[in-house]
């Protein structure tokens, strides 16, 4: 961020601090909301939000670089009135050897600190001492799966969980050889309780299958034809890259190296208070594998999973609980072009029939998005889809495409988690002129009005962000509740109470900036 | 990872043969023998470990020989002469160096001196980062390690990994050694005495893919990839001495070399300051794009160029900024940014520039290419039904000094295209034609020279239990023309209107299975030598190995959990 822009976000922000918004006028709830804006670094998608402080409220850390400083957390703490400050409350250096930092909650000084991650060991600092200098402590060792930094970009693990119910964050680390489990304890103490591959060791390295052929990609000159694509098809090899001359002219690098692992992740897989460990690789059967590694009692984890099932790995597989039972369930969506297939398989207490969906739904669209909300907190959810389509004719006619957001309740019939048509339907028109309200999805995961219900709040065609109440038939009201014009385009925004009033807050993702409207008594 | 469930490829081969339904085309049968006529047949077997081989000529008798990378360890299978033992012996490597340390990055060298000061083919590896060891090799043996540099702070990623860091930055016969940092490299020049020069620090744009942690999705890895550029080193002077360009998204520097002191001086000697560009262009603010003319936004980029117009044999600096370009003059000692020679400003939306010399006189031509405006409309549009974007280049010929001020030539470049549906159900069925290939059985080949004769490239085909050689079956390498994007347009001085249509490399898009077989269907092969096992995803790959004109062949038929196994057929001289 350049001094010149800091400086314009500041007085603006200056501007902002001594306003507090209100809902329209013309609008039935009263909202009133503190409006603060900072300058977003350039990776707005990592700017976190964690009571650095200890007062109970959530402050910004953004990521930041510049030539002069390096890499730093810039920290920006909110205050009473729920504003934050133009300029950053507090910088955390972040040395050259960082990979990634964490947050959590370490030291008994209120708030935060910061697990700083090497690529051979683990470090906390406080963010409230302004030095590494009697503050930064060695925890652990640790060989990170990821050896090298980036010279400008920090990266983050999310929230840290505390895995077995003791009060302690836990840690579940990617190292080079396989996933470690940290038990966190008093005074910075993490023992490692549990290392395991996510690689299956039982299969032979000749028997894992290498998948479909490889293909050779080049752009050949021929004078009659111009530009020929050639994309020629390679067998699979375990030799690849295997043989090569000392010295070979082309080298262009002064090195090249990679090491990937299946990703493993934590859920509380069977309802017992715990958080298991569940990744996916290649089963002995040469077929796609999901194990759960299950948390016993006494926090420890067997050597080999719990439970295995196999699974077509074609697609995307996600964890998410769909069926509103507080287990994730496995989700897995196929697209096809326009065409979508998505099969829903629930969690039967920590196992899985992966042979036979519970429900199988079908969607035909462009840029398909699901998810689940519990609207009325019922514990009965609703599934969420959203997708675009192009007419022809609107597309020549008017230059504008069909954005379409569909709700589904859930369902108590056989064969069903949802209904198998939808209970509500939106299609929104959006031409060149009402570009802006493409840039975020109708968001279904907030109650905004503090009602107990989730409303609709979604940017509309001309940039304002309105909020919809959504009825127990699932239909959005015709006019909003609440509506704010920003004076930015928003491109992105994302909800989250920021003050633990128990009302959410709103916090818009301008094109250099962002604002942050935290809600006020 | 692997997809679905998957069956052997030879099962899918013999099954297709009988059904006669396979892409794979069929090959006929030949009389196998135990070797190749002219080739030794060596089988041999490797540690499981083994990551890779290379092929070097470690005790510079003229033949090369195999050296191997294992997990912790290197060793080296030296190629003997023409003696009774002539060839290799894969029972056990002749030498081998075990590597500890989290973090080992190795090269080879015969630019460094052993104990008694001769030039030796050495083992150099970074180990962890922190020192530079040297194995100088006497006798066919890995002599004790020489510490060549020490009190470093270096990253070479985890484990063991080939690091291309020695190398003769200064052109005096000695290696220099390039250290990755976080983020930097630092260039340490080799004195004749083996001392080091203080060593120079500049930045570097690692590509660096870092993915730690996952929320929900279980198919996604998590791990890193690394791509550290090499530094680029050539004369822009004309003095005869390397000079080093480093290019970051931040900075262009340009380092001097200097026959007198040190090598290269610790600040630049000219430099470029990008950041300080953008900031005055401007940066990307979505509430200043123009949505009728969306392609405005390319005033906000910028682009070098550090190559020699006036034709003093010294570079020169181009720098366009937006649709501004400027040419400032370079000299021996530097370059003159105090006053351009020239500014030349173009309206429109500026794309990009290069030299290239249009009208045939020897010095490069300035190319201005412009594109015509796109609007959010247009793109609404083009979702659904096909488009056309016009690219136009300006030619400003050289006139010595400088360009002139007004181009001499237009030209026209229409850009054609789908619909983004289009587009996308395209891509659907290319990867549809990528998927169908899981079902279908891609023979490993090789492009070798078995004969002798330079002209002519044989095939090798690796089967389940044979590989099979089709004498002279493939044509020479087509001869890639000097500037390929003029020549992807059929370029020529007396056409100003072009047009590249995207539309036709979708209609004409096929992916090429077993298309070197296709060229020997039916054909009888010349040769064909009986495997004593069966091939497991294997390959066949050639390399000449005893310097007789005629290739050598590695087959590798398996990788299990206790070996690799294969056979090196190797010509006799």
């Amino acid at each position: 961020m350049s001094p010149h822009r800091r400086a314009s976000c500041a007085a603006l922000s200056a501007l902002l601090a001594g306003l507090t918004l209100t809902a329209s006028a013309s609008l039935q709830a009263q909202l009133n909301f503190a409006a603060s804006e900072i300058a977003l670094g350039e990776w707005p998608d990592d700017v976190l939000r964690e009571d650095m402080d200890g007062d109970g409220r959530l402050d910004l850390i953004v990521p930041h670089w510049s030539a002069e400083a390096g890499r730093e957390m810039l920290i920006y703490l909110q205050d009473e009135g729920g504003r934050f400050p133009p300029e950053p409350s507090r910088h955390v250096e972040i040395k050259p050897e960082i990979i990634a930092v964490a947050l959590a909650e370490l030291r008994p000084a209120p708030g935060k600190e910061l697990l700083l991650f090497s690529g051979t060991g683990v470090f906390s600092l406080s963010s409230a001492i302004p030095s590494y200098t009697d503050n930064l402590r060695p925890l652990f060792d640790w060989p990170l799966v990821a050896s090298v930094p980036d010279r400008r970009r920090v990266l983050y693990f999310p929230t840290l969980p505390d895995m077995n119910g003791d009060s302690f964050v836990d840690l579940l680390l990617p190292g080079r050889d396989g996933y470690g489990f940290f038990k966190g304890g008093a005074d910075e103490q993490f023992a490692l309780a549990h290392a395991f591959s996510t690689v299956n060791q039982e299969l032979d390295p000749s028997e894992v299958p290498l998948g479909g052929a490889r293909l050779d990609t080049s752009i050949a000159i021929n004078e009659q034809e111009g530009i020929v694509l050639n994309v020629r098809a390679l067998g699979t090899t375990v030799f690849e890259d295997f043989l090569s001359s000392w010295q070979d002219s082309t080298q262009t690098t002064l090195l090249e190296a990679q090491h990937w692992l299946p990703a493993a992740i934590f859920a509380n897989m069977n309802d017992d208070k715990v958080l298991d460990i569940v990744f996916m690789n290649i089963g002995n059967d040469l077929y796609g594998q999901i194990n759960i590694l299950e948390q016993a009692s006494d926090g420890g984890f067997a050597d080999v999973p719990d439970w295995r099932g196999p699974i077509d790995t074609r697609g995307d597989i996600r964890l998410v609980d769909v069926s509103g039972d507080g287990l994730p369930d496995v989700l897995r969506i196929i697209d096809n072009s326009n065409e979508w297939t998505v099969q829903f398989f629930l969690n039967k207490g920590g196992a899985f029939a992966l042979d036979q969906p519970d429900q199988v739904m079908r969607f035909s669209g462009y840029d398909l998005t699901l998810s689940v909300t519990d609207i009325a907190g019922d514990g009965r959810p609703q599934l969420s889809v959203s997708y675009y389509t192009i007419p022809v004719v609107n597309a020549v006619r008017t230059a504008s495409i069909v954005r379409s957001q569909l709700l589904y309740a859930s369902s108590t019939a056989p064969g069903e988690v949802f209904t198998t048509r939808p209970d509500f339907k939106l299609d929104e028109n959006f031409s060149a002129d009402a570009v802006r309200g493409l840039s975020s999805q109708i968001h279904l995961q907030s109650d905004l009005d503090g009602d107990g219900r989730k409303d609709a709040i979604a940017l509309g065609p001309d940039g304002a962000i309105a909020a919809r109440a959504i009825a127990d038939n699932l239909q959005f009201a015709d006019t909003p509740f609440w509506q704010h014009v920003p004076t930015r385009s928003v491109l992105r925004f994302d909800v989250q109470d920021m003050n633990g009033d128990g009302i959410a807050d709103l916090l818009l993702y301008h094109s250099t900036a962002m604002t942050l409207l935290v809600s006020t008594p | 990872m692997t997809l679905c469930r998957t069956t052997s490829p030879a099962r899918v081969l013999a099954l297709a043969f009988l059904l006669g339904t396979t892409a794979t085309p069929s090959l006929v049968s030949a009389q196998s023998a135990q070797t190749l006529p002219g080739y030794n047949s060596l089988p041999f077997t490797l540690p499981a470990d083994t990551e890779r081989l290379l092929l070097v000529d470690a005790d510079r008798d003229g033949l090369t020989d195999v050296l191997s990378v294992a997990a912790t360890r290197i060793s080296l299978y030296f190629q003997r002469g023409a003696t009774a033992s002539a060839g290799f012996d894969f029972t056990a490597p002749d030498t081998s160096v075990t590597l500890e340390g989290r973090s080992i990055g190795w090269e080879l060298s015969e630019n460094y001196p052993d104990t008694q000061g001769n030039r030796a083919f050495s083992l150099l590896a970074l180990v962890d980062g922190a020192r530079v060891l040297q194995w100088p090799i006497r006798e066919r043996q890995f002599a004790a390690p020489l510490e060549v540099l020490s009190g470093l702070a270096a990253f070479a990623g985890a484990g063991v990994n080939r690091l291309h860091f020695s190398r003769d930055i200064n052109n005096d016969g000695l290696d220099d050694l390039i250290i990755p940092g976080a983020g930097t490299l630092q260039l340490h020049i080799r004195n004749a005495d083996a001392s080091y020069q203080t060593p120079l620090s500049v930045q570097s744009d690692m590509q660096i893919n870092t993915t730690l942690f996952m929320r929900q999705n279980l198919e996604r890895d998590v791990g890193q990839s690394l791509r550290i550029p090499l530094v680029a080193l050539r004369d822009v002077n004309r003095d005869a001495l390397p000079d080093l360009i480093s290019e970051t998204e931040e900075r262009f520097d340009v380092f001097l070399a200097s026959v007198t002191g040190a090598y290269f001086p610790q600040t630049p000697s000219y430099s470029v300051d990008r950041l300080e560009i953008r900031e005055r262009l401007g940066n990307f603010d979505f509430d200043q794009l123009d949505f009728s003319n969306l392609t405005g936004m390319l005033a906000l980029t910028h682009e070098e160029l550090l190559q020699d117009v006036d034709g003093d044999g010294i570079d020169d600096f181009v720098l366009r900024e937006g649709g501004k370009v400027s040419l400032f003059a370079g000299s021996a000692t530097g370059m003159d940014f105090s006053q351009p020679r020239q500014v030349l400003r173009s309206g429109g939306n500026v794309l990009t520039t290069f030299l290239h010399d249009e009208n045939e006189d020897g010095r490069p031509d300035l190319w201005l290419w412009r594109v015509e405006s796109v609007s959010v409309g247009d793109l609404f549009l083009w979702l659904a039904i096909a488009g056309s974007i016009n690219v136009e280049a300006f030619v400003y010929p050289n006139e010595g000094e400088s360009f002139a001020r007004r181009p001499s030539r237009q030209l026209t470049v229409a850009l054609k295209f789908p619909s983004a549906v289009r587009l996308l159900s395209s891509a659907i069925d290319i990867r549809e034609q990528a998927r169908a290939l899981e079902e279908t059985t891609i023979l490993p080949t090789e492009i070798a020279q078995m004969s002798g004769v330079e002209s002519t490239r044989d095939l090798l085909v690796l089967l389940e239990d044979q590989v099979q050689v089709f004498m002279g079956a493939m044509d020479p390498p087509a001869v890639v023309p000097e500037d390929r994007f003029l020549a992807s347009l059929d370029y020529s001085r007396s056409r100003n209107e072009y047009e590249i249509d995207i539309r036709r490399f979708i209609d004409e898009f096929e992916i090429e299975q077993n298309s070197e077989l296709r060229r020997v269907e039916g054909r009888t092969p010349e040769h064909a030598l009986t495997l004593t096992e069966a091939m497991r995803n294997g390959d066949v790959q050639a390399a000449s190995l005893n310097d007789d004109g005629r290739d050598d062949v590695f087959v590798f038929l398996s990788r299990s959990r206790d070996e690799i196994s294969g056979l090196l057929l190797l010509s006799e001289p």
